[in-house]
């Protein structure tokens, strides 16, 4: 999930990076190698009980009320709580029914038909029909309306049909093995009411079939929602779910004042806390009734070197950076060793994770390789840093390649800037993070000069590798697909270009009264972002 | 803030960026594509109306993000600045009429904590004691009705106790300044040598000369107040104006930015304005016009 605008400016990043050097001591005093830990299990049974409201803190609000337009965080927590999509990708990153019962495609995936599932309700009441299909993917595509995927929609020439009720056919223009993938982007593709949005097209007010309903934004602020009692789901009682009233979502975004009204009691449940004290939580205990639980999604932190110009024109000095890099490092530094050391923008434990070994540390060589390129004497770069959420990653590359002589200065932007600096290439390397993924288009999309509707970062050019990305995007087959995405991975990692380092951690903190909800992994539906809080229970 | 790098396009949807023309169709949606001049005009002509104009980012009308912040921070400046005052006036007095005593020594040696320990310290140091270790107080929040009628005290307590920290150290060092420079003055030789009880020299001579600066000082850091709060508003999840300025400088939503600029230099004036008119009552010396 790409992170925008932790626009206070003490982000859990900010605040991580006065803990950084002494997170370093720390980390280099245990080891590199970090065990797995209590908090990744999954919550013992109980007897669910209904009833009572949730207060939830997040470090960062709604990007905006309109679901099509999910890019955030935050987003990703509110918008899955009203809205789903046709299909989500599960534990493993494979793609799975939601509000679509069964779908097969045709004509070598040019046709797809979506059977819908029956009965199930608007929070309005109103059944979502084929019809609701339709409007949804049009609005999507209509570019006016400022959907995420509205260029792949455009691109694909995405056209909708109604055959009947509940079936839906899509048409694009050709084979797109990613087109699922794409669908399952959380509520990027999610199907709205079109009640949900005023004359002149904008979303006033989501009406979506999640489990909760809109009830109130303020923005910056709280966001409010109620249960739907027309949830397609049931709960172990068979009655619809969810168990809880309501919740109140409200943004704190200082990762230790979040910590504070937790367990200040003011709030049931909060995401990130300070990474330090999950780590004291696991060195140690948590505080009495206070439980936590640590998750990945595919959300990965990456450096990208602009091959557009020197020195990381040259591939000797990019295969000295690889070379340099020292994950695990990084990883104790910036997450105290709590994130997942990778090399592909994928956990560990996804369908699309290839086990190509991580390139090992190897300082001689990237010397070496420095002097061959001319620059044994070192070389001033910058770094474009998107502050304060990769501050403190951005310190840890700046000392490591110091070790072989790249004065790195940081060029620090706020998300306005950084993101309007990007494609101008007028910078060295920049830190930026990718998520929301279940197929590897996406992330090496974004390295694709001729992407299908990705942002073209890092300048890299090579036909033979466009070859392998038009060829991955197009190949239905799972199977077949990663053969050739494994092919691509390696090509990039020949040249230097990305760096995927850490997947990230996510961890959720809670009173122990909060019971029930199933993070990433363990529910088909919370993949939707909403965590499972569907099933979250109160024992109080 | 125009000139300023990156637009509302570049940070609604960062790395996910549009291509060409979703960014043209989405930009002519939001009159960004007209000329600066027209969309400033644009704006002028809905201000005369009463349109403060459209948030980009939260799709809703400005007035209505100021209307669900301005409460919050109107109490918590209010609160603050009444706590300050009823502190540090009177202790700057007393450290002023018991000058180089202990009085005095522990009123300046206040002073010099409450300026040099940064608001997001003592918030959080705040948060630690009546919060977490003693349980008294709300770490966080604005009440709400959920709260009742002691919900209001108790979550407003910790951040303006915070906010009044700093201004009571500034408000007394020049109330003390103030009235030491009134006590040397010859109107108050005279009283004491005509035999006027002295807390009558200081309360009602003394004390009302000396306001007139302190009362201008006041002034300004209400003016600074009025967006200024934003750490205080982080550490506690203060819903008020700075944390809305910030936000929105940050998502360049321009009417919003626009919006809140028109607002604190209204309030600016009109604060000012009050001091002004106060001066007149304080001293009759003064007239206006």
């Amino acid at each position: 999930m790409v992170s925008n605008a932790s626009s206070r400016g003490l982000s859990r990043r900010a605040l991580l990076k006065g803990l950084t050097a002494a997170g370093i001591g720390i980390g280099l005093s245990r080891g590199l190698e970090r065990p797995p830990v209590a908090a990744d299990a999954a919550p013992a049974p109980g007897v669910p009980r209904r009833g009572g409201s949730m207060n939830i803190g997040i470090e960062e609000d709604l990007t905006s009320i309109d679901p099509y337009k999910l890019n955030g965080n935050g987003d990703l927590l509110i918008q899955g709580l009203m809205s789903q999509p046709l299909v989500a990708g599960n534990a493993e990153d494979k793609i799975e029914p939601v509000l679509a019962e069964t779908y097969r495609s045709e004509s070598g995936g040019k046709t797809w038909i979506f059977n819908l599932r029956k009965g199930v309700k608007f929070h309005n009441g109103r059944e979502m029909t084929g019809d609701d299909v339709k409007w949804s993917f049009d609005r999507i595509r209509d570019r006016k309306n400022g959907a995420v995927l509205s260029s792949i929609f455009n691109i694909i020439d995405l056209r909708t049909t109604v055959v009947d009720r509940y079936t839906v056919r899509t048409d694009i223009a050709t084979g797109f093995g990613a087109f699922l993938s794409n669908l399952a982007q959380s509520t990027r593709a999610a199907i709205l009411a079109h009640e949900s949005v005023d004359a002149s097209g904008t979303v006033t007010k989501p009406i979506g079939t999640g489990p909760f309903q809109f009830v109130d934004w303020k923005p910056g602020v709280q966001f409010s929602a109620k249960r739907h009692d027309g949830y397609w789901q049931t709960g172990a009682d068979g009655k619809p779910l969810p168990y809880i009233d309501a919740l109140t979502v409200k943004v704190v975004s200082d990762p230790s004042a979040r910590l504070n009204a937790l367990l200040a009691g003011g709030l049931d449940f909060i995401t990130q806390p300070p990474v330090a004290a999950a780590r004291n939580w696991i060195d140690a205990k948590p505080p009495e009734g206070i439980e936590f639980r640590r998750w990945f999604y595919n959300y990965s932190d990456y450096l990208s070197l602009n091959t557009r110009r020197p020195p990381f024109n040259d591939v000797r000095v990019r295969q000295a950076v690889q070379a340099t890099i020292d994950r695990r490092a990084l990883n104790d530094a910036v997450y105290f060793g709590l994130g997942q050391v990778h090399n592909q923008p994928f956990k560990t434990s996804s369908f699309w994770y290839e086990n190509i070994p991580i390139a090992p540390v190897d300082l001689t060589k990237a010397k070496s390789l420095m002097q061959q390129a001319g620059f044994g004497r070192g070389v001033d770069v910058t770094l474009a840093v998107w502050s304060p959420v990769n501050d403190a990653c951005a310190e840890v590359y700046q000392a490591q390649l110091a070790q072989i002589g790249m004065r790195v200065k940081l060029d620090k932007h706020d998300p306005g800037s950084f993101f309007a600096l990007l494609p101008t290439y007028n910078w060295g390397m920049a830190t930026l993070e990718i998520g929301t993924l279940f197929h590897p288009d996406r992330p090496y999309g974004y390295l694709s000069k001729d992407n299908v509707g990705h942002p073209y970062v890092g300048g890299y050019d090579d036909p033979r590798v466009e070859t392998l990305l038009a060829q991955g995007r197009d190949e239905l087959d799972p199977a077949r697909a990663k053969a050739i995405y494994r092919q691509v991975v390696t090509d990039f990692m020949a040249v230097g270009t990305p760096e995927y380092h850490v997947n990230l951690p996510l961890i959720d903190a809670y009173h122990g009264y909060v019971q029930g909800f199933d993070a990433y992994g363990r529910d088909l539906v919370a993949i939707n972002g909403q965590m499972g809080l569907h099933k979250a229970w109160l024992a109080k | 803030m125009r000139f300023v790098p990156g637009d509302p396009i570049d940070t609604l949807y960062g790395i996910n960026r549009p291509d060409q023309a979703t960014r043209a169709a989405i930009a002519s949606k939001l009159g960004l594509d007209r000329p600066l001049w027209i969309q400033y005009m644009r704006w002028i002509g809905r201000l005369g109306a009463g349109d403060l104009g459209y948030s980009i980012r939260a799709q809703m009308p400005v007035a209505t993000l100021i209307r669900q912040r301005l409460p919050a921070s109107l109490i918590l400046v209010g609160a603050s600045i009444i706590v300050s005052v009823i502190i540090a006036i009177p202790v700057g007095v007393l450290a002023a009429a018991y000058r180089d005593s202990p009085i005095d020594l522990g009123a300046m040696t206040t002073a010099l904590v409450t300026l040099s320990v940064p608001p997001f310290v003592s918030g959080v140091l705040l948060v630690l004691l009546f919060g977490l270790a003693l349980h008294w107080l709300p770490t966080m929040g604005y009440p709400t009705a959920r709260d009742g009628v002691f919900g209001w005290p108790a979550h407003l307590l910790l951040p303006t106790v915070t906010l009044a920290g700093t201004l009571i150290g500034i408000v007394l060092r020049l109330t003390r300044s103030s009235v030491l420079d009134e006590l040397g003055q010859d109107y108050v030789r005279i009283a004491r040598a005509k035999g006027v009880a002295e807390r009558a020299v200081l309360a009602t001579h003394v004390l009302k000369n000396a306001l007139l600066p302190i009362i201008t000082l006041v002034g300004l850091q209400m003016s600074y107040l009025l967006g200024g709060t934003v750490i205080v508003e982080i550490v506690f999840a203060w819903p008020g104006l700075g944390g809305l300025v910030v936000d929105a400088i940050l998502a360049r939503d321009y009417p919003v930015v626009q919006a809140l600029v028109l607002l604190i230099a209204t309030g600016v004036i009109l604060i000012s304005l009050a001091v002004d008119v106060s001066y007149s009552m304080l001293d009759p010396r003064i007239r206006l016009g």
